[in-house]
């Protein structure tokens, strides 16, 4: 019966922080459940996304969007989004920019990213940004991300 | 002859699953996913991911926990030692052969692994890990493996076992519910338009004949509708005798996902949490 506790109480500590509905209980176990590998709050890519369904402004699913890099070498790369793998460039992407959007800063994720971009170029990246048809609040869309020296 | 082949798949569909085979599926599934994963990518790009420039440092992690391979960073021929001792471990998993064991050996350095780079996760991962730490508490090589064995914890009853598959469906139904329910305050979902919004974003939809078809607005509100209600009666359905009509709903809406959006291995994830369609029906 104890492996049956253990089960349930697993599973109530997922719900409880995917679907935040008892908040001191999510909090306790938030981080060890990152420890065994279950990252709740990772950025799916489903609709559950808050970049995805953000009302505030508008669903990033419904704008437009490129990549533009910014060479070494002076020169000036657009890539489109079916040129990107999903491992290599978007997850990192999107990980990245859900990252400032909660208004944190990463800056090793820039720089990892830098080096993923460097797959798509002929030359290393010295910056790049993420456009979108629309501005949007709370995400850094459209601004530069300068790549470290 | 094709009569006999249609009662023969119809027999296997609809015969009663032991408890234990569920277990055992359930591992078969789960690592058999995991695998694909580590082949068609980690495997490849294992040096981008885990070495060098990949080896994301400590100081980038305020936001996750540190992997405890970091003390390993500047070792790359540790790094890969351990990993193919992951690989094996796995296989041994999947296949059954000393399956509790291989779990106790790869659980460790598959999270350290997991933990060591987070710009290449996304949902299926999670799903998996969950069911791998699930598995360490329930049998799993008393059907179908390489060496069944007796399972190291005191064995089940069978009340317990089932009411530990019981509480895994439970936990599949309301992640569905969960998935359907967040979708309705989104004004595309209820007008219908929302698979052809989200396959024409290039970030997620294919490129192929199937993405085309699926963009006419028509055919994108059934798929739409359709999509909010398999989610949202899928925990209805689940505690019937109907359950296992979610096996082909399900296998068919996850590889038609598969098809047409960009989103890894989840088709692998989902199907390895499916056997607990197989629970013996209450008669």
């Amino acid at each position: 019966m104890y492996r049956l506790i253990f089960i349930i109480f697993l599973f109530l500590s997922v719900l409880s922080v995917g679907f935040p509905f008892s908040n001191p209980l999510s909090d306790l176990v938030f981080v060890p459940l990152r420890i065994l590998g279950i990252d709740v709050s990772m950025t799916p890519i489903t609709t559950d996304m808050s970049m995805m369904s953000d009302s505030e402004d508008f669903p990033i699913y419904k704008t437009n969007l490129g990549l533009r890099i910014f060479l070494k070498n002076g020169k000036v790369r657009d890539v489109y989004p079916r040129e990107l793998d999903l491992y290599y460039h978007k997850l990192p992407i999107i990980l990245y920019y859900e990252i400032l959007g909660y208004g944190g800063d990463m800056p090793e994720g820039r720089a990892y990213l830098c080096s993923s971009l460097t797959t798509l170029t002929d030359d290393k990246v010295s910056s790049f940004f993420l456009w979108t048809e629309k501005e949007h609040a709370r995400y850094d869309f459209n601004k530069i991300q300068e790549c470290p020296l | 002859m094709l009569d006999t082949t249609l009662i023969k798949f119809r027999n296997v569909l609809y015969r009663d699953f032991s408890d234990n085979e569920i277990f055992d599926l359930t591992r078969i599934l789960n690592g058999l996913g995991i695998l694909i994963y580590y082949i068609t990518v980690i495997i490849p790009n294992f040096g981008k991911f885990f070495l060098s420039d990949g080896f994301v440092s400590p100081e980038a992690f305020t936001f996750y926990p540190k992997s405890w391979l970091f003390y390993f960073h500047d070792s790359q021929m540790i790094l890969v030692l351990l990993f193919a001792v992951s690989f094996l471990m796995l296989m041994a998993y999947t296949l059954g052969f000393y399956a509790k064991w291989a779990l106790i050996i790869l659980l460790p350095i598959h999270l350290g692994f997991h933990a060591a780079n987070p710009f290449i996760l996304h949902e299926p991962q999670q799903l998996s890990n969950l069911l791998l730490i699930l598995t360490l508490f329930l049998p799993i090589e008393n059907h179908w493996a390489l060496k069944k064995r007796r399972d190291m914890f005191p064995e089940l009853k069978i009340r317990e076992s089932r009411l530990i598959l019981q509480s895994l469906l439970v936990y599949l139904s309301l992640y569905y519910f969960f998935a359907g329910i967040k979708k309705i305050p989104d004004p595309f979902w209820i007008k219908g338009s929302a698979v052809s919004d989200i396959l024409n974003w290039p970030y997620l939809g294919r490129d192929n004949f199937l993405v085309n078809i699926i963009k006419n607005p028509a055919i994108s509100k059934v798929l739409t509708y359709m999509t909010l209600v398999f989610e949202m009666s899928f925990v209805f359905i689940a505690f019937t005798r109907f359950r296992r009509g979610l096996l082909f709903l399900g296998f068919f809406f996850h590889l038609f996902i598969a098809l047409t959006m960009d989103v890894g291995l989840f088709f692998w994830a989902m199907m390895s949490w499916y056997p607990v369609l197989l629970i013996k029906p209450r008669r």
